[in-house]
């Protein structure tokens, strides 16, 4: 059976006859324009010279490359060194101190509001005893809860007075 | 126009003293990092700099070829 399969397999052989093909004569390439070229040497300098520039320019973009990575790294590093000073400024050092809502007191001022302390009291004396109505108590509204101020109107009007301080003192 | 003194009352002065100067610290570190980028911004645009005059002289040189190759001299 072994046999009979090798015998299948093989191919007859066929006697193939080769035709002489006569052979062609070499054309030569005949360029079209000839250019006579003045200055060869300097063209083949050139030619070196500019590959040799864009060589060192390529490995220069291989340093320039490296900078940016770095530059990137940097700016991460500086983003998070910002925002640890912006949470210990606004979180535990405005903890620490009181609100910037005080306003400077003049001698003027002062006595201005003590003039009009003493008016006040004057004109309480002065008034007349008015009949008071007894009214029935009514319960205290409990649901009405006046909502905070935003932290951002409240930082706004912080603003504000820092400035007008500001100008004050300028 | 003449001023009262205003006092601030601060309990734990000590911490804000040491706070103050872990802030002062971390400013420094930012300074530096900052300084850093500055410095690498520079070396960048010396790099591109020199890409610019190294590309120039590419041109010139391209400018040269083509002029020779394009407009050769007659012969004589």
């Amino acid at each position: 059976m072994a046999k009979k399969k090798a015998a299948a397999k093989k191919p007859a052989k066929k006697h193939i006859v080769r035709k002489s093909i006569p052979k062609k004569a070499p054309v030569e390439k005949v360029p079209e324009y000839m250019v006579q070229i003045h200055e060869p040497k300097m063209i083949r300098k050139d030619v070196l010279e500019s590959l040799r520039e864009i060589i060192i320019f390529m490995q220069g973009y291989e340093k320039f490359r490296l900078l940016q990575e770095e530059k990137v790294t940097l700016f991460a590093k500086l983003k998070r060194e910002l925002k640890e000073i912006e949470v210990m400024i606004d979180s535990k050092l405005r903890h620490y101190l009181p609100k910037g809502k005080l306003h400077p007191v003049t001698r003027e001022d002062q006595k201005k509001r003590d003039e009009k302390e003493v008016v006040d009291s004057m004109s309480y004396m002065e008034e007349k005893p008015v009949p008071v109505q007894v009214v029935a108590a009514s319960p205290m509204p409990v649901g009405k809860v006046v909502p905070p101020k935003n932290e951002l109107d409240d930082l706004e009007s912080q603003l504000k007075d820092i400035q007008s301080q500001l100008e004050d003192l300028s | 126009m003449e001023r009262m003194p205003v006092f601030v009352k601060i309990d734990e002065y000590e911490e804000v003293l040491s706070l103050l100067k872990t802030v002062r610290g971390k400013l420094d570190d930012a300074k530096g990092t900052l300084a850093k980028i500055h410095e690498l911004k520079n070396e960048e645009d010396h790099h591109l700099e020199m890409w610019q005059n190294s590309l120039e002289e590419v041109e010139k040189k391209v400018d040269f070829i083509d002029h020779s190759l394009n407009e050769p001299e007659r012969y004589q």
